[in-house]
């Protein structure tokens, strides 16, 4: 089997991040492996205090790399089943991200070490918790030199998450737009005279800005002021100590959400949502996915149920607040294997970056053996003017199988959303949605709720028979 | 409040005597590194107080010469 190159591991000259027979390996080059090797101490303890993905340092004759590829020593990391990307976070995951970054950089420093950058894409979510996956990004501290990394912290995750916290506004899709998070100049434009007073704000966002413009078009070194001065890694980390202050005192200011309170306002009465949860645990048990998507989430409930029953989960929701809860009550019951994330169907993460490869889409990254779609289809198929064929097709390349929801016009819920508007959807009804669900699945169960309005349906792969309970 | 959080305040006062245009290239790294070194205890401050006084006298120098050596698509400095 080919070593494939993950086509968004370029940036850094010292190694590529290559999938070998399902295993994560980084190449390294010869400098890089060196250090590597004198830093394994520190990439051990960051290990240990689950901060660093586990890493270990292999040989090539171990990895069973194809010629050509690597040098004689490599890093084999542990894989993350599901990349998520931080415009996909919510406000605690980013904000948890930017405290590991900064954990794992104090720790390096410590050890004479320092991190070459402090991307937000350095992070990954696994297993439950904001773990470093970037090695390569350790670098040797000599005094004298500043941190390389303090501007783009700012940018992918301070000015992010005060975005969100001082102005109540979500920082995802201004992340997804500029790719590597917020401008300075754009974040200096949004804050408000109020906000001058609020954390962190005079130094990390006027001072820098206007040391920015002062200097905007001089030509001038400034390195080497820094080894003037004999500025040292106590500077750099008393400034990680007032970034941690002002990080941790960030707090989620949530924009209105929608469908936060859904538990409470949505039209189940405590037997039919007990029903409900019933009809998706057995459909799970009976399908035996390894993987189950989420689609739809909200605050979890259906995701908590699947991941007793699968290995690993993808919750995913449009709205962050209820990502943000989600995230939160996976960390209180110490659920370990739900990936949540903010995504909209109607408007998925596309390839994005060089070549449009450097981040993959969603759909590439959330394909699983079983899909959960519940009360879904309206708001696919009426708010957003989805044909339900295509809303079907979209499910099942995402999975073979899984449980979907009908909901009838006669739902109070589709009701209030056409009532205010022309109803240009006359094939939204069941019988047309059976027919082409029958066409790309098999239809084995469906259970009637709200007076026959709506339907939970259990499809199989349409070439299988339906195996027997 | 601190030694250098007024420092700060004060620089962050002055800094708004600065003409606020920006003419030209701008690296998104160099306030960063230029905060950092300010924060470098009175040294550090003190090379970005010398850095500000000869871009001051840079930007002064420029206005009174006034527009003389702008080129005529109007832009100052090639990109």
């Amino acid at each position: 089997m080919q070593a494939q190159l993950d086509p968004g591991s370029f940036k850094d000259p010292e190694g590529r991040v290559i999938v070998h027979r399902g295993e994560v390996y980084r190449t390294l080059t010869e400098d890089a492996a060196r250090r590597m090797r004198a830093s394994r101490e520190t990439l051990e303890a960051l290990c240990r205090d689950g901060r660093l993905i586990a890493t270990r340092l292999v040989s090539r004759d171990e990895a069973g790399l194809p010629a050509g590829v690597g040098g004689e020593t490599l890093l084999h990391h542990e894989r993350v089943p599901v990349i998520t990307y931080p415009f996909e976070w919510s406000f605690d995951m980013l904000r948890e991200a930017a405290l590991c970054t900064l954990e794992v950089l104090e720790t390096c420093l410590e050890r004479g070490l320092i991190l070459k950058d402090a991307s937000a894409y350095n992070v990954a979510f696994h297993r439950g918790r904001m773990v470093f996956i970037d090695t390569l990004s350790i670098d040797a501290y000599a005094e004298g030199e500043p941190w390389d990394g303090y501007a783009q912290f700012c940018r992918e995750f301070l000015f992010p998450l005060m975005l969100t916290a001082y102005r109540g506004v979500e920082f995802q899709p201004w992340f997804r737009g500029r790719l590597n998070g917020l401008a300075l100049a754009d974040l200096a434009r949004l804050l408000t005279w109020r906000d001058l007073l609020r954390k962190g704000v005079l130094r990390h966002v006027v001072l820098q800005r206007r040391l920015e413009r002062w200097f905007a078009g001089a030509d001038m070194e400034i390195r080497g002021r820094f080894r003037d001065i004999r500025f040292s890694k106590g500077m750099i980390l008393a400034n990680l100590r007032g970034l941690r202050k002002v990080v941790a005192s960030l707090a989620y200011r949530a924009a209105e959400s929608h469908w936060l309170d859904y538990t409470e306002k949505s039209s189940y009465s405590d037997e039919e949502r007990a029903q409900k949860a019933d009809f998706v645990g057995r459909a799970l048990d009976r399908l035996a996915p390894a993987q189950v998507v989420d689609l739809g989430c909200n605050i979890g409930d259906h995701a908590l149920i699947a991941a007793g029953r699968a290995a690993q989960v993808v919750a995913a929701d449009l709205d962050p607040a209820c990502v943000n809860t989600l995230y939160r009550r996976l960390g209180a019951d110490d659920v370990r294997n739900v990936t949540p994330m903010v995504a909209d169907l109607l408007n998925p993460s596309p390839g994005l970056g060089w070549d449009l490869r450097e981040r993959s889409p969603l759909f590439d990254r959330i394909r699983s053996d079983a899909f959960l779609a519940l009360a879904l289809v309206h708001h696919v198929a009426i708010d957003g003017n989805v044909p339900l064929a295509a809303f079907l097709d979209r499910l099942s390349d995402i999975a073979p199988a899984g449980v979907v929801e009908w909901v009838d016009k006669q739902d109070g819920m589709v009701r209030r959303m056409l009532r205010n508007r022309t109803d240009v959807f006359p094939d939204y009804d069941w019988a047309h949605f059976e027919r082409l669900l029958r066409e790309r699945f098999t239809l084995a169960e469906v259970a009637e709720s709200h007076q026959g309005q709506r339907k939970l349906c259990l499809v199989l792969p349409r070439d299988r028979e339906p195996p027997s309970p | 409040m601190n030694h250098s959080f007024r420092l700060l305040v004060t620089m962050a006062f002055v800094a708004g005597l600065m003409p606020s245009e920006a003419w030209a290239y701008l690296d998104p790294g160099t306030g960063g590194m230029l905060l950092q070194l300010l924060l470098g205890g009175v040294a550090g401050a003190l090379v970005v107080i010398k850095l500000y006084w000869s871009r001051l006298r840079e930007v002064t120098a420029r206005i009174m010469r006034g527009h003389q050596d702008k080129p005529e698509d109007g832009r100052a400095e090639p990109d």
